[in-house]
């Protein structure tokens, strides 16, 4: 082993005549504090002092083999040859993944669904359109819907990566001590049972669209409320506003039916007593919206100057809030009657298939 | 493109012959470090019996089974520098003695899957072999 060489980086006489240029006695040292950086304090110390040692024998093998000191390009050599610091470090670093290989699947499949089959139409056919024709110029109005897409993809993004990641931390115990007994019950061979043969995809689905019509809502409410065209001003009346968080809380409702659906596919009666639920609290909503003497504001020629014209403005949206509340209490009537059925027929009743 | 159909195929073989090594590696280390070793001495003893190592691996590897408690470590001086010695634990022993049964096992019943002619089945129409087939397909040398 070669002596040469004193560890503090400095370099001794070599004996041989060889060429005497030192390499910087701090060399080694840059490196293995940018390996450290990423290391947690805990394996810091032990971890470096292993690999200053392991890289001293490396050199001090290098220099018996040429019987002299390594120079600066030698050293940094072999420093480069070990590896860049940050993948050294990564090494040591616990395996585990944000989302591991149980869950990747799902994961990708929920990205899909929620940003590129729920968020892009609503906001390619929904959003878009209503900023376009409240800005400016179309320019301008696509321009914020494409920026506002961008950040409502962004945010969904966090959001089911976040899910994901607390499901990857603290496993549901279905997901791995999953029991074959505890399955979703295979769907029935009536002709409407096609869209349900995939419960896991459907449920996604239904988490995606909740999530998606919640933040279109947050955007169109805290963003974009008002609609001007050939100067009328459309703009959504101060009861949206109060009622801005029973409306999103009912919303994002169903990503919890869906979460709940996704984990115990096995307890329908649970699902259809979550969609119930659903359903009450939107009605409830939807009646006070409906009870509400303005619901859209309106301003300009020709509302200002025809009661008529400002009359059915109001209307139609009392109209489309009533249709929504027939479907959602029709939803709601279904749910109920395929409780009270399943009580008597048990969890393969046929009913109590349905998919969200 | 030919040359890319190489490329490929020779990185689909680099990445199998990875995956091969991955747990043989486990095994080297474990059996490596029953006699006293430092990391450096280790790699040059494995990389001796030609079982090349990378540092980036071998450190790492070294650290994980000392946490399953498989090896034991200390710092200890020696040529004038303080370096980090593992050897194998009791825990270690047994573990490395019923991995060894085991990969033996896999050694022959891998050696016997080589070992068998392959008999390409032109009769079959590529659906399960019935229960007469099979057995008559088994009974064969």
């Amino acid at each position: 082993m070669n002596t040469n060489r004193n560890h503090d980086g400095t370099n001794g006489p070599t004996g041989s005549g060889g060429p005497r240029e030192t390499w910087p006695p701090d060399l080694i040292d840059r490196y293995l504090h940018t390996v450290g950086f990423w290391l947690p304090a805990a394996l810091r110390r032990d971890v470096i002092s292993e690999l200053r040692e392991d890289i001293l024998e490396k050199i001090d093998e290098r220099q018996s083999e040429l019987d002299r000191n390594l120079t600066v390009a030698e050293v940094a050599a072999v420093l480069q040859q070990r590896g860049n610091p940050m993948l050294v470090a990564h090494g040591f670093l616990p395996r585990r993944p944000l989302i591991g290989d149980a869950l990747l699947p799902a994961y990708w499949l929920s990205l899909k669904v929620i940003v590129l089959g729920i968020l892009l139409p609503i906001y390619a056919f929904v959003v878009g359109p209503i900023m376009a024709r409240s800005a400016p110029n179309l320019w301008v109005g696509c321009t914020q819907a494409i920026w506002q897409f961008a950040i409502a993809a962004v945010f969904s993004f966090g959001v089911i990566t976040l899910v994901f990641a607390c499901f990857e931390r603290f496993p549901h115990p279905n997901l791995y001590q999953w029991d074959p007994r505890r399955l979703a019950p295979v769907p029935g061979d009536s002709a409407d049972a096609e869209w349900r043969r995939e419960p896991v995809a459907v449920t996604i689905a239904i988490m995606g669209l909740s999530l998606a019509l919640g933040i279109a809502w947050i955007t169109l409410m805290k963003g974009a409320n008002a609609i001007s065209y050939q100067g009328v001003r459309l703009e959504l009346a101060p009861v949206w506003d109060t009622l801005f968080w029973p409306i999103l809380a009912a919303l994002w409702s169903g990503l919890l039916a869906g979460t709940i659906r996704l984990l115990r596919p096995d307890k329908p009666q649970l699902h259809a007593v979550g969609r119930l639920a659903i359903a009450g609290l939107s009605l409830m909503t939807l009646l006070v919206l409906i009870a509400s003497p303005v619901l859209i504001e309106s301003r300009g020629t020709p509302i200002d100057t025809d009661p008529d014209t400002a009359y059915w403005v109001q209307m139609g949206g009392r109209i489309a809030l009533w249709a929504l509340a027939a479907v959602v209490a029709f939803d709601g009537f279904s749910e109920a009657r395929l409780l009270f059925r399943s009580k008597g027929a048990g969890p393969r009743s046929a009913g109590l298939q349905r998919v969200g | 493109m030919p040359s890319t159909a190489c490329c490929q195929k020779s990185a689909a073989l680099a990445n199998l012959q990875l995956e091969l090594r991955r747990g043989t590696l486990v095994l080297a280390v474990l059996a490596a470090v029953r006699s006293e070793q430092y990391g450096y001495t280790l790699r040059k003893k494995l990389a001796g019996e030609g079982i090349g190592i990378d540092e980036n691996t071998l450190y790492p590897l070294l650290r994980r089974l000392e946490s399953q408690g498989l090896l034991v470590s200390q710092w200890r001086e020696q040529d004038r520098r303080t370096k980090r010695f593992y050897r194998l634990s009791k825990e270690g022993e047994i573990v490395l003695q019923e991995l060894v049964e085991h990969w033996e096992q896999m050694n022959g019943a891998l050696r016997r899957v080589m070992q068998t002619p392959h008999r390409p089945d032109v009769n079959r129409g590529g659906g399960p072999p019935s229960e007469g087939e099979e057995h008559e397909y088994e009974s064969k040398p």
